[in-house]
Protein backbone atom coordinates (compact mmCIF):
# COMPACT_ATOMS: atom_id res chain seq x y z
CA UNK A 1 0.00 0.00 0.00
CA UNK A 2 2.72 2.22 1.14
CA UNK A 3 4.72 1.68 -2.24
CA UNK A 4 1.49 2.40 -4.23
CA UNK A 5 1.43 5.17 -2.36
CA UNK A 6 4.67 6.39 -2.70
CA UNK A 7 4.20 6.04 -7.09
CA UNK A 8 1.07 8.30 -7.44
CA UNK A 9 3.55 10.81 -5.18
CA UNK A 10 6.28 10.55 -7.30
CA UNK A 11 4.15 10.34 -10.76
CA UNK A 12 2.10 13.41 -9.08
CA UNK A 13 5.58 15.29 -8.71
CA UNK A 14 6.64 13.85 -12.01
CA UNK A 15 3.57 15.77 -13.75
CA UNK A 16 3.49 18.73 -11.63
CA UNK A 17 7.57 19.39 -12.24
CA UNK A 18 6.72 19.24 -16.28
CA UNK A 19 3.69 21.59 -15.59
CA UNK A 20 6.35 24.29 -13.76
CA UNK A 21 8.38 23.69 -16.73
CA UNK A 22 5.50 24.17 -19.45
CA UNK A 23 4.70 27.13 -17.58
CA UNK A 24 8.07 28.91 -17.82
CA UNK A 25 8.81 28.37 -21.05
CA UNK A 26 5.04 29.72 -21.47
CA UNK A 27 6.10 32.70 -19.77
CA UNK A 28 9.57 33.33 -21.37
CA UNK A 29 7.54 33.02 -24.85
CA UNK A 30 5.12 35.75 -23.30
CA UNK A 31 8.29 37.85 -22.52
CA UNK A 32 9.27 37.60 -25.99
CA UNK A 33 5.90 38.40 -27.32
CA UNK A 34 5.83 41.22 -24.61
CA UNK A 35 9.85 42.28 -25.29
CA UNK A 36 9.95 42.18 -21.40
CA UNK A 37 12.58 40.52 -19.07
CA UNK A 38 10.91 36.55 -18.66
CA UNK A 39 10.99 37.50 -14.76
CA UNK A 40 8.97 40.21 -15.35
CA UNK A 41 6.10 37.88 -16.22
CA UNK A 42 3.29 36.51 -13.75
CA UNK A 43 -0.03 35.64 -13.13
CA UNK A 44 -0.87 39.38 -11.51
CA UNK A 45 -0.23 41.05 -14.93
CA UNK A 46 -2.64 42.96 -16.34
CA UNK A 47 -2.54 43.89 -19.81
CA UNK A 48 -2.33 48.05 -20.65
CA UNK A 49 -1.80 50.16 -23.37
CA UNK A 50 2.22 50.77 -23.01
CA UNK A 51 3.77 47.45 -22.36
CA UNK A 52 1.73 44.78 -21.76
CA UNK A 53 0.05 45.52 -25.34
CA UNK A 54 -2.80 42.73 -26.00
CA UNK A 55 -3.69 43.74 -29.36
CA UNK A 56 -4.03 40.98 -32.27
CA UNK A 57 -0.32 40.59 -32.70
CA UNK A 58 0.17 39.60 -29.21
CA UNK A 59 -3.17 37.17 -29.15
CA UNK A 60 -2.17 34.93 -32.46
CA UNK A 61 1.33 34.73 -31.08
CA UNK A 62 0.39 33.51 -27.77
CA UNK A 63 -2.50 30.98 -29.73
CA UNK A 64 0.57 29.79 -31.60
CA UNK A 65 2.60 29.86 -28.23
CA UNK A 66 -0.12 27.89 -25.83
CA UNK A 67 -0.30 24.99 -28.69
CA UNK A 68 3.29 25.17 -28.75
CA UNK A 69 4.18 24.53 -24.59
CA UNK A 70 0.95 23.07 -23.80
CA UNK A 71 -0.65 21.16 -27.07
CA UNK A 72 -3.92 23.54 -26.66
CA UNK A 73 -5.51 25.17 -29.50
CA UNK A 74 -7.16 28.24 -27.48
CA UNK A 75 -10.41 29.69 -28.98
CA UNK A 76 -9.01 33.35 -30.27
CA UNK A 77 -12.22 35.17 -29.08
CA UNK A 78 -11.79 33.62 -25.16
CA UNK A 79 -8.09 34.57 -25.34
CA UNK A 80 -9.42 38.00 -26.97
CA UNK A 81 -11.42 38.40 -23.68
CA UNK A 82 -8.50 37.50 -21.20
CA UNK A 83 -7.27 40.77 -18.99
CA UNK A 84 -4.02 39.26 -17.66
CA UNK A 85 -1.55 36.80 -17.46
CA UNK A 86 -3.50 35.03 -14.96
CA UNK A 87 -6.33 35.02 -17.08
CA UNK A 88 -4.87 33.04 -19.87
CA UNK A 89 -3.18 30.66 -17.78
CA UNK A 90 -6.55 29.80 -16.28
CA UNK A 91 -7.98 29.50 -19.94
CA UNK A 92 -5.04 26.82 -20.32
CA UNK A 93 -5.69 24.93 -17.40
CA UNK A 94 -9.66 24.67 -18.00
CA UNK A 95 -8.68 23.01 -21.69
CA UNK A 96 -5.58 20.90 -20.27
CA UNK A 97 -8.58 19.54 -18.18
CA UNK B 1 -7.43 7.09 -65.52
CA UNK B 2 -8.76 8.62 -62.29
CA UNK B 3 -7.82 6.44 -59.24
CA UNK B 4 -8.00 6.77 -55.34
CA UNK B 5 -5.16 5.87 -53.72
CA UNK B 6 -5.44 3.52 -50.10
CA UNK B 7 -5.31 6.58 -48.11
CA UNK B 8 -8.05 7.73 -50.01
CA UNK B 9 -6.51 10.46 -51.61
CA UNK B 10 -7.24 11.90 -54.94
CA UNK B 11 -5.01 10.69 -57.75
CA UNK B 12 -4.88 11.96 -61.31
CA UNK B 13 -2.73 10.68 -63.76
CA UNK B 14 -0.98 11.69 -67.51
CA UNK B 15 -0.85 15.06 -66.91
CA UNK B 16 1.92 17.40 -67.13
CA UNK B 17 2.62 20.96 -66.32
CA UNK B 18 4.16 22.62 -69.15
CA UNK B 19 4.93 25.75 -68.03
CA UNK B 20 4.47 29.23 -65.55
CA UNK B 21 4.23 32.39 -65.74
CA UNK B 22 3.50 34.47 -63.08
CA UNK B 23 2.96 38.09 -63.72
CA UNK B 24 3.06 41.28 -61.21
CA UNK B 25 2.70 44.88 -61.43
CA UNK B 26 6.07 46.93 -61.58
CA UNK B 27 5.40 49.21 -59.08
CA UNK B 28 7.02 48.24 -55.57
CA UNK B 29 5.62 49.55 -52.45
CA UNK B 30 7.83 49.56 -49.45
CA UNK B 31 5.58 48.37 -46.15
CA UNK B 32 8.01 51.64 -44.74
CA UNK B 33 6.78 53.84 -46.66
CA UNK B 34 3.38 53.36 -44.67
CA UNK B 35 4.24 55.61 -41.78
CA UNK B 36 1.20 58.41 -42.38
CA UNK B 37 -1.18 55.61 -42.03
CA UNK B 38 0.09 53.46 -38.79
CA UNK B 39 3.15 54.36 -36.18
CA UNK B 40 6.93 53.60 -37.41
CA UNK B 41 6.89 51.07 -34.12
CA UNK B 42 3.29 49.36 -35.38
CA UNK B 43 4.46 49.10 -39.01
CA UNK B 44 7.89 47.29 -37.91
CA UNK B 45 5.88 44.67 -35.21
CA UNK B 46 3.73 43.95 -38.45
CA UNK B 47 6.46 43.35 -41.06
CA UNK B 48 8.31 41.56 -38.40
CA UNK B 49 5.32 39.22 -37.88
CA UNK B 50 4.33 39.29 -41.39
CA UNK B 51 7.74 39.29 -42.71
CA UNK B 52 6.59 41.05 -45.67
CA UNK B 53 8.86 44.00 -46.47
CA UNK B 54 7.48 45.12 -49.88
CA UNK B 55 4.76 44.12 -52.32
CA UNK B 56 3.79 44.90 -55.92
CA UNK B 57 0.21 47.00 -55.90
CA UNK B 58 -1.65 47.31 -59.34
CA UNK B 59 -2.50 50.56 -60.71
CA UNK B 60 -5.85 51.74 -61.05
CA UNK B 61 -6.34 50.65 -64.43
CA UNK B 62 -5.25 47.16 -64.20
CA UNK B 63 -7.25 44.39 -63.09
CA UNK B 64 -6.32 40.53 -62.05
CA UNK B 65 -7.57 39.50 -65.88
CA UNK B 66 -5.46 42.06 -67.18
CA UNK B 67 -2.71 40.57 -65.66
CA UNK B 68 -3.61 36.93 -66.41
CA UNK B 69 -3.39 37.85 -69.55
CA UNK B 70 -0.40 39.20 -70.07
CA UNK B 71 1.00 35.91 -68.53
CA UNK B 72 -1.09 33.60 -70.44
CA UNK B 73 0.01 35.51 -73.93
CA UNK B 74 3.60 34.91 -72.75
CA UNK B 75 3.06 31.77 -71.60
CA UNK B 76 1.79 30.67 -74.60
CA UNK B 77 4.03 32.45 -77.25
CA UNK B 78 6.78 30.67 -75.31
CA UNK B 79 5.57 26.84 -75.25
CA UNK B 80 4.36 27.45 -78.90
CA UNK B 81 0.76 26.85 -77.74
CA UNK B 82 -1.74 28.18 -80.49
CA UNK B 83 -4.39 29.46 -79.06
CA UNK B 84 -6.80 27.33 -80.69
CA UNK B 85 -5.15 24.72 -79.17
CA UNK B 86 -6.51 25.22 -75.94
CA UNK B 87 -9.61 23.11 -75.16
CA UNK B 88 -10.21 24.60 -71.33
CA UNK B 89 -9.77 27.33 -69.65
CA UNK B 90 -10.30 27.96 -66.35
CA UNK B 91 -10.09 32.03 -64.28
CA UNK B 92 -9.92 31.25 -60.60
CA UNK B 93 -10.10 34.29 -58.55
CA UNK B 94 -11.73 36.19 -55.65
CA UNK B 95 -11.14 39.53 -57.61
CA UNK B 96 -12.32 38.60 -60.80
CA UNK B 97 -12.33 41.64 -63.38
CA UNK B 98 -16.39 41.62 -62.68
CA UNK B 99 -19.21 40.05 -61.14
CA UNK B 100 -20.27 38.89 -64.22
CA UNK B 101 -19.34 38.63 -67.52
CA UNK B 102 -16.63 35.61 -66.60
CA UNK B 103 -13.44 36.84 -66.54
CA UNK B 104 -12.45 33.55 -68.70
CA UNK B 105 -14.79 34.30 -71.38
CA UNK B 106 -12.73 37.84 -71.44
CA UNK B 107 -9.78 36.04 -71.51
CA UNK B 108 -11.23 33.57 -74.30
CA UNK B 109 -11.77 36.30 -76.52
CA UNK B 110 -8.71 38.49 -76.20
CA UNK B 111 -6.89 35.20 -76.61
CA UNK B 112 -8.65 34.53 -79.63
CA UNK B 113 -9.72 30.27 -78.16
CA UNK B 114 -11.80 28.47 -80.58
CA UNK B 115 -15.31 27.78 -79.78
CA UNK B 116 -15.17 24.26 -78.53
CA UNK B 117 -12.99 25.54 -75.50
CA UNK B 118 -14.48 25.36 -72.47
CA UNK B 119 -14.30 28.73 -70.08
CA UNK B 120 -15.53 29.09 -66.81
CA UNK B 121 -14.48 31.16 -63.40
CA UNK B 122 -14.01 29.63 -60.15
CA UNK B 123 -14.32 31.69 -57.11
CA UNK B 124 -11.79 30.59 -54.86
CA UNK B 125 -8.87 32.38 -52.62
CA UNK B 126 -5.69 30.91 -50.89
CA UNK B 127 -6.25 27.50 -51.35
CA UNK B 128 -7.33 28.02 -55.07
CA UNK B 129 -4.17 26.92 -56.76
CA UNK B 130 -3.70 23.24 -56.22
CA UNK B 131 -7.33 23.65 -56.58
CA UNK B 132 -7.36 24.72 -59.66
CA UNK B 133 -4.50 22.46 -61.19
CA UNK B 134 -6.60 19.06 -60.02
CA UNK B 135 -10.09 21.10 -61.90
CA UNK B 136 -7.33 21.29 -64.99
CA UNK B 137 -6.03 18.09 -64.48
CA UNK B 138 -9.43 16.07 -64.19
CA UNK B 139 -10.80 17.85 -66.90
CA UNK B 140 -7.92 16.23 -69.53
CA UNK B 141 -9.48 12.86 -71.05
CA UNK B 142 -6.72 12.95 -73.89
CA UNK B 143 -9.81 13.30 -76.31
CA UNK B 144 -11.86 16.17 -76.41
CA UNK B 145 -9.45 17.82 -74.09
CA UNK B 146 -6.11 17.84 -74.15
CA UNK B 147 -4.84 21.37 -73.29
CA UNK B 148 -5.46 23.23 -70.35
CA UNK B 149 -4.87 26.97 -69.48
CA UNK B 150 -5.32 27.16 -66.18
CA UNK B 151 -5.29 31.41 -64.70
CA UNK B 152 -4.76 32.19 -60.93
CA UNK B 153 -4.21 35.68 -59.62
CA UNK B 154 -5.72 38.07 -57.30
CA UNK B 155 -5.75 41.67 -56.76
CA UNK B 156 -6.15 42.01 -53.35
CA UNK B 157 -5.09 45.40 -52.76
CA UNK B 158 -8.54 46.49 -54.51
CA UNK B 159 -10.40 45.60 -51.83
CA UNK B 160 -7.96 46.26 -48.73
CA UNK B 161 -8.96 48.47 -45.78
CA UNK B 162 -6.35 51.16 -45.74
CA UNK B 163 -6.77 51.54 -41.90
CA UNK B 164 -6.57 48.18 -41.19
CA UNK B 165 -2.68 47.74 -39.80
CA UNK B 166 -3.76 43.55 -40.40
CA UNK B 167 -4.31 43.81 -43.46
CA UNK B 168 -3.24 46.84 -45.31
CA UNK B 169 0.58 46.19 -44.78
CA UNK B 170 0.39 42.54 -45.85
CA UNK B 171 -1.34 41.58 -49.58
CA UNK B 172 0.22 41.91 -52.51
CA UNK B 173 -1.17 41.97 -56.12
CA UNK B 174 -0.66 39.22 -58.75
CA UNK B 175 -1.82 36.50 -61.70
CA UNK B 176 -0.04 33.68 -63.12
CA UNK B 177 -0.96 31.03 -65.94
CA UNK B 178 -0.53 27.36 -65.77
CA UNK B 179 -0.68 25.32 -68.95
CA UNK B 180 -1.72 21.35 -68.32
CA UNK B 181 -1.29 18.94 -71.37
CA UNK B 182 -2.51 15.35 -71.45
CA UNK B 183 0.56 12.86 -72.23
CA UNK B 184 -0.66 9.71 -73.00
CA UNK B 185 2.93 8.16 -72.05
CA UNK B 186 5.39 8.38 -68.96
CA UNK B 187 3.85 8.29 -65.46
CA UNK B 188 3.34 12.08 -65.00
CA UNK B 189 0.55 12.11 -62.14
CA UNK B 190 -0.78 14.50 -59.42
CA UNK B 191 -1.76 13.35 -55.80
CA UNK B 192 -4.40 16.18 -54.16
CA UNK B 193 -6.23 16.31 -51.03
CA UNK B 194 -8.74 18.97 -50.92
CA UNK B 195 -11.12 20.32 -48.23
CA UNK B 196 -13.69 22.70 -47.08
CA UNK B 197 -14.82 23.54 -43.54
CA UNK B 198 -17.76 26.05 -44.04
CA UNK B 199 -18.00 26.80 -40.72
CA UNK B 200 -15.40 29.69 -40.73
CA UNK B 201 -16.96 31.14 -44.18
CA UNK B 202 -17.24 34.82 -42.03
CA UNK B 203 -13.73 34.99 -41.01
CA UNK B 204 -12.07 35.70 -44.26
CA UNK B 205 -14.86 38.32 -46.33
CA UNK B 206 -15.43 40.87 -48.37
CA UNK B 207 -18.98 42.10 -46.18
CA UNK B 208 -21.39 43.97 -48.55
CA UNK B 209 -19.37 42.32 -52.21
CA UNK B 210 -22.42 40.97 -53.29
CA UNK B 211 -25.96 40.38 -52.89
CA UNK B 212 -26.54 38.83 -48.92
CA UNK B 213 -26.80 41.42 -46.13
CA UNK B 214 -26.09 38.18 -43.53
CA UNK B 215 -22.49 38.05 -43.46
CA UNK B 216 -22.59 42.32 -42.44
CA UNK B 217 -25.22 41.00 -39.76
CA UNK B 218 -22.94 38.50 -38.33
CA UNK B 219 -20.01 40.79 -37.77
CA UNK B 220 -22.21 42.82 -36.14
CA UNK B 221 -23.47 40.98 -33.79
CA UNK B 222 -20.15 39.81 -33.24
CA UNK B 223 -18.81 43.26 -32.29
CA UNK B 224 -16.58 43.13 -34.95
CA UNK B 225 -15.23 45.86 -36.95
CA UNK B 226 -15.65 45.74 -40.72
CA UNK B 227 -16.17 48.37 -43.54
CA UNK B 228 -18.62 47.72 -46.44
CA UNK B 229 -16.59 46.37 -49.60
CA UNK B 230 -13.48 45.84 -47.93
CA UNK B 231 -11.68 43.07 -46.73
CA UNK B 232 -12.34 41.77 -43.15
CA UNK B 233 -9.78 39.17 -41.25
CA UNK B 234 -10.06 37.61 -38.38
CA UNK B 235 -6.72 36.75 -37.73
CA UNK B 236 -6.82 34.77 -34.86
CA UNK B 237 -9.76 32.70 -36.08
CA UNK B 238 -7.75 31.97 -39.36
CA UNK B 239 -4.61 31.26 -36.89
CA UNK B 240 -6.84 28.36 -34.85
CA UNK B 241 -7.74 27.36 -38.17
CA UNK B 242 -3.65 27.06 -39.71
CA UNK B 243 -2.72 25.32 -36.24
CA UNK B 244 -5.78 22.58 -36.51
CA UNK B 245 -6.56 21.75 -39.65
CA UNK B 246 -3.80 22.73 -42.08
CA UNK B 247 -1.43 20.89 -39.22
CA UNK B 248 -3.22 18.02 -39.79
CA UNK B 249 -3.48 17.78 -43.70
CA UNK B 250 0.39 18.99 -43.37
CA UNK B 251 1.16 16.11 -40.68
CA UNK B 252 -0.59 13.39 -42.34
CA UNK B 253 1.38 13.70 -45.67
CA UNK B 254 4.51 14.15 -42.90
CA UNK B 255 3.63 10.45 -41.89
CA UNK B 256 3.44 9.10 -45.21
CA UNK B 257 6.99 7.43 -46.73
CA UNK B 258 6.27 9.35 -50.10
CA UNK B 259 6.88 12.41 -48.32
CA UNK B 260 10.58 11.75 -47.56
CA UNK B 261 11.13 11.98 -51.53
CA UNK B 262 9.63 15.86 -51.61
CA UNK B 263 12.35 17.73 -52.33
CA UNK B 264 10.37 21.27 -51.52
CA UNK B 265 7.38 22.38 -49.11
CA UNK B 266 5.62 25.73 -51.08
CA UNK B 267 2.75 26.91 -48.56
CA UNK B 268 0.53 29.49 -49.41
CA UNK B 269 2.93 32.28 -48.27
CA UNK B 270 -0.15 33.84 -45.79
CA UNK B 271 2.61 35.54 -43.09
CA UNK B 272 5.76 34.29 -42.31
CA UNK B 273 4.61 33.48 -38.61
CA UNK B 274 1.88 31.15 -39.72
CA UNK B 275 4.18 29.08 -42.20
CA UNK B 276 7.17 29.20 -39.72
CA UNK B 277 4.48 27.71 -36.83
CA UNK B 278 3.16 25.02 -38.98
CA UNK B 279 7.57 23.85 -39.17
CA UNK B 280 7.84 24.47 -35.48
CA UNK B 281 4.62 22.65 -34.45
CA UNK B 282 5.75 19.81 -36.70
CA UNK B 283 9.54 19.65 -36.45
CA UNK B 284 10.54 19.57 -40.05
CA UNK B 285 13.42 21.09 -42.19
CA UNK B 286 12.73 24.29 -42.45
CA UNK B 287 15.40 24.28 -45.76
CA UNK B 288 12.67 22.54 -47.33
CA UNK B 289 10.14 25.05 -47.43
CA UNK B 290 10.30 28.23 -49.81
CA UNK B 291 9.55 31.71 -48.87
CA UNK B 292 9.20 35.11 -51.31
CA UNK B 293 6.88 36.79 -48.64
CA UNK B 294 9.12 39.54 -47.85
CA UNK B 295 9.52 40.73 -51.36
CA UNK B 296 5.45 40.23 -52.77
CA UNK B 297 3.37 39.88 -49.71
CA UNK B 298 0.34 37.76 -49.74
CA UNK B 299 -0.62 37.36 -52.95
CA UNK B 300 -3.70 34.97 -52.19
CA UNK B 301 -4.02 32.77 -54.77
CA UNK B 302 -1.22 33.47 -57.31
CA UNK B 303 0.89 32.74 -53.55
CA UNK B 304 2.06 29.24 -54.81
CA UNK B 305 2.39 29.70 -59.02
CA UNK B 306 4.04 32.93 -57.91
CA UNK B 307 6.72 31.42 -55.56
CA UNK B 308 7.22 28.39 -57.98
CA UNK B 309 8.69 30.96 -61.06
CA UNK B 310 11.09 33.09 -58.72
CA UNK B 311 11.93 30.75 -55.98
CA UNK B 312 12.57 27.20 -58.18
CA UNK B 313 15.08 28.64 -61.49
CA UNK B 314 18.24 27.27 -59.98
CA UNK B 315 16.93 23.91 -58.63
CA UNK B 316 16.06 22.84 -62.77
CA UNK B 317 18.30 20.22 -63.57
CA UNK B 318 16.61 17.41 -62.63
CA UNK B 319 13.16 16.63 -61.51
CA UNK B 320 11.52 18.23 -58.81
CA UNK B 321 9.08 16.55 -56.31
CA UNK B 322 7.28 19.42 -54.77
CA UNK B 323 4.04 19.51 -52.28
CA UNK B 324 1.89 23.00 -52.91
CA UNK B 325 -0.23 23.52 -50.30
CA UNK B 326 -2.88 26.53 -50.12
CA UNK B 327 -5.21 27.25 -47.42
CA UNK B 328 -7.61 29.85 -45.92
CA UNK B 329 -10.91 31.91 -47.09
CA UNK B 330 -13.65 29.65 -46.73
CA UNK B 331 -12.62 27.93 -45.11
CA UNK B 332 -10.82 25.96 -48.16
CA UNK B 333 -7.66 24.10 -48.25
CA UNK B 334 -6.12 21.75 -51.15
CA UNK B 335 -2.70 19.72 -51.17
CA UNK B 336 -0.92 19.20 -54.74
CA UNK B 337 2.01 16.74 -54.51
CA UNK B 338 3.53 16.66 -58.08
CA UNK B 339 6.73 15.99 -59.99
CA UNK B 340 8.09 19.45 -62.13
CA UNK B 341 10.45 18.53 -65.67
CA UNK B 342 13.49 20.71 -66.12
CA UNK B 343 11.48 21.21 -69.52
CA UNK B 344 8.30 22.81 -67.42
CA UNK B 345 9.26 26.64 -68.35
CA UNK B 346 9.37 28.88 -65.46
CA UNK B 347 8.98 32.95 -65.84
CA UNK B 348 8.33 35.87 -64.18
CA UNK B 349 7.19 38.98 -65.98
CA UNK B 350 5.95 42.87 -65.08
CA UNK B 351 2.70 44.43 -66.86
CA UNK B 352 1.56 47.70 -66.53
CA UNK B 353 -0.46 50.01 -68.96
Amino acid sequence: MASVLGILVRDARLIFREAIMELEKFYTGLADIFEVSPDSINENIYFDNETFVWDSLAIVSTLALADECFGVILSGQLLFECESVGDIVNLIEQRLR
Amino acid sequence: MNSSDPQGNLIVSHVSIKGIVSCVPPEIKENHQFGEFFSNSEVDAVCKFTGVRERRIASENVSTGDLGLRASQTLLKTLDWRPDSIDALIFLSQTPDFLFPPTALRLHGHLGCKNECVAFDVNLGCSGYPYALFIGAKLLDGMNIKRALVVVGDTISKVVDEADRATALLFGDAATATALEYCSEGLESCEFELGSDGSGYSNLAVPGSGFNRGLADILETRQKCYRPGKLFMDGTAVMEFTLSRVSEVLKKYLSREESTKTDYFLLHQANRFIIQTLIKKLKVDENKFLFNIERFGNTSSASIPLLMTTNLQQFRSSPLNLCLLGFGVGYSWAMATITLNPACHLEMIEYDI
